[in-house]
């Protein structure tokens, strides 16, 4: 596993004659490498180690440590599996809706960082709090109606769903989408450019 | 939209979440598959954002250096891109070359912050036609996706099958208004062709009175028609291996052909009986007796198609006897009997007794004519063709300027058969190549070309043509200088 330094080092200096794309560092070219430890992810991280000190102790600090260092050197997505993994065993049970908030409000936090950095912060943001709000809510409601084992695979199926239709949606976008017309039927030369766009 | 290593790899620690949950039997582990999802979920909607807003405002053009060229031949193709702001996103470019097309695909990479790049390529085109670009591919990604879009105009480019073009017929530089085929008859005769009305006359036959003018102008009348006349034409092709000078496809033998290949669909559309032999090094090829069968017409048009040129290298029908000609299968009946011959020479100049001596005399001759064949393929073949056959045929010879006494002694002894005799002749200067400070010396080839000639045009009943590219000769003609044309006809 390679540090985000190295992994900026080696997009800078990839072979011009690559077919693909450079993989960029720590986040997307979108997030920049630079933006990936803001101060206001660290804040998140600073939040996550508070809560579970408040709720489990000194343990809870040591694990809200480690996700923190999880953070700095492997990114955002392996803190979010860091936080949970840890959090689980140290959270008093049952698991109450402050337990959740408290835990969650600092990993939503690390989330929404980049808002400050991306050149589209009020769809990003409004992406995050629907998706996060959509799928937590989802789960508050359906964990009294399903089991475990079929929530977990519910909760990945509408993450699927939810790709899937902003991959249709892009390609929307870019004209790329056959309707299924024959073009070569048509009579009406508009109709087609139309259908086409 | 496809997904990178990178991105699968995150998704499936949100899997690894839930089947902990699952192991757990606690839900609390689905937090952050949530928290995973909404990443990348909202990486997902900021790399659509980011490449509908590159791709409206990229701008690819592919340029083909020419839209013109011949097969083989190899262009430039550049790709260039531009984008009106720089993006965040980079963005890598790709040529949409044709499918039959050699060369390595061009590409350009857009980094970010960049504003434009472009890239040359060389491409060869090995396939005759029209080829249509598709459009560049640009393909974008920021490290989790990746999304491959077409971009900007295509265009085409035309290949053209490398052959004779231009072919100019003419003398001196000056384009010959060749009508071939067109021959009056001058008298009247049983035609269809309506000619003249005149009155009728003691002795015509009662039938031949146009009863229609007769009453229309109160006195018999006869309505003459024009003759319907054939003109016999023998066509006699040279393809030795002199034959062959010139660039690939474009040789003596190729213009010439392009012109025969005129001449007999002329011959075929006006229904005139037309012959032709082929000449190679070694003598006759195939041969064709005048007629005037669609049958006949094809086969020799086949026949002009496969010519190529012959090669000193190939064995002599003379010496070992088992040569293998490429022609048809009438080069057997004319082979055969002289192979027969020389066998029989051979026997009796081996033999002493009255037969052989009484005999000699006879295959001696033979010997005489088959060397002068072997030695001048092409007067042989004139000499032995026109020896079957008299009158007022046409007889048109396709060869070249490279031995001009046998082409005097050939021009000589058709033009004394009797008929009229169209000599083509494809001249070796303007089938070398080389640079443009030969050119000069180039001109003086062709002036001493013209005066051959202008001396085979003043033979009796024979006309002489030059074959060859007019491009080519117009350079030629361009260095030597237009006010000194051979023609002398002040050239514009």
């Amino acid at each position: 596993m390679s540090t985000p330094r190295e992994q900026s080092d080696s997009a800078s200096t990839r072979q011009p004659d690559s077919r693909l794309p450079p993989v960029w560092g720590e986040d997307t070219q979108l997030v920049p490498v630079a933006g990936g430890h803001t101060w206001l992810s660290a804040l998140a991280c600073l939040l996550f180690v508070a809560a579970l000190s408040f709720l489990a102790g000194p343990v809870g600090a040591l694990a809200g440590i480690v996700t923190a260092g999880v953070w700095y050197l492997l990114g955002s997505p392996y803190a979010f599996a860091a936080g949970t993994v840890l959090a689980a065993p140290t959270v008093p049970s049952p698991v109450t809706l402050l337990t959740v908030t408290l835990v969650g409000t600092p990993l939503l936090v690390l989330v929404l960082a980049p808002v400050a950095t991306t050149p589209y912060p009020t769809g990003f943001a409004a992406v995050v709090l629907v998706t996060t709000g959509l799928l937590a809510g989802g789960i508050w409601l359906l964990a009294e109606a399903l089991p475990i084992w079929l929530l977990a695979p519910t909760v990945l199926g509408m993450l699927g769903v939810a790709s899937y239709a902003g991959h249709r949606f892009l390609l929307l976008q870019l004209g790329l989408v056959d309707d299924g017309t024959d073009v070569s039927t048509g009579t009406d030369p508009t109709t087609m450019i139309d259908n086409d766009s | 939209m496809k997904a990178t290593r990178r991105l699968w790899g995150i998704a499936g620690l949100g899997a690894v979440l839930a089947a902990l949950a699952t192991v757990l039997g606690r839900a609390f582990p689905l937090l952050g598959t949530v928290f995973l999802s909404a990443w990348v979920l909202s990486r997902q909607y900021l790399f659509s954002r980011a490449t509908t807003g590159l791709v409206s405002a990229l701008s690819v053009n592919q340029v083909p250096a020419r839209t013109l060229v011949r097969t083989d031949e190899t262009t430039t193709v550049t790709l260039s891109a531009t984008v009106d702001r720089p993006s965040k996103l980079a963005c890598f470019i790709r040529t949409g070359l044709p499918a039959a097309t050699d060369g390595k695909d061009g590409t350009v990479e857009l980094d970010p912050g960049e504003t434009a790049a472009e890239t040359t390529v060389d491409v060869r085109w090995p396939v005759a036609g029209r080829h249509e670009f598709s459009q560049a591919h640009v393909t974008v990604s920021d490290g989790l996706f990746e999304q491959t879009v077409p971009v900007g105009e295509t265009t085409a480019v035309t290949v053209q099958p490398r052959g004779p073009r231009n072919v100019h017929v003419g003398e001196g530089g000056d384009q010959a208004l060749l009508a071939y085929g067109e021959h009056a008859a001058d008298h009247p005769g049983s035609g269809v062709e309506p000619a003249e009305l005149r009155e009728y006359l003691p002795g015509d036959s009662a039938s031949r009175i146009d009863w229609n003018a007769t009453a229309r102008l109160d006195s018999p009348y006869v309505r003459e028609y024009e003759a319907e006349t054939d003109q016999e034409t023998l066509l006699v092709v040279d393809h030795r291996s002199a034959l062959a000078a010139g660039p690939p496809a474009e040789t003596k033998l190729a213009y010439l052909r392009e012109v025969a290949l005129a001449l007999a669909d002329s011959a075929k559309r006006l229904d005139d009986p037309l012959g032709m032999v082929s000449v190679g090094d070694e003598g006759i090829t195939s041969r064709f007796e005048p007629t005037t069968t669609p049958s006949h017409y094809n086969a020799i048009r086949r026949t002009l198609l496969d010519l190529e040129p012959t090669t000193d290298a190939q064995a002599d029908p003379v010496s070992d006897g088992s040569v293998t000609l490429g022609g048809l299968s009438q080069v057997s009946t004319v082979q055969r009997p002289m192979d027969g011959a020389r066998q029989s020479l051979v026997a009796l100049e081996a033999g002493d007794d009255q037969f052989s001596t009484t005999l000699q005399p006879f295959y001696d001759s033979q010997q005489y004519y088959r060397t002068h064949l072997t030695d001048q393929p092409l007067l042989g073949a004139v000499r032995t063709t026109l020896a079957r056959r008299s009158g007022q045929q046409v007889s048109i010879i396709c060869t070249d300027d490279s031995d001009p006494r046998e082409l005097r002694e050939t021009a000589t002894l058709a033009a004394r058969n009797g008929g009229q005799v169209l000599l083509l002749l494809a001249p070796t200067v303007l089938y070398e190549t080389g640079t443009v400070r030969d050119l000069e010396a180039r001109y003086e080839r062709y002036v001493a070309f013209e005066e051959l000639r202008r001396e085979l045009s003043h033979l009796d009943r024979v006309t002489a043509l030059e074959v060859g590219p007019g491009d080519r000769l117009g350079a030629v003609l361009a260095a030597g200088g237009t006010q000194r044309s051979p023609a002398g006809g002040g050239r514009s």
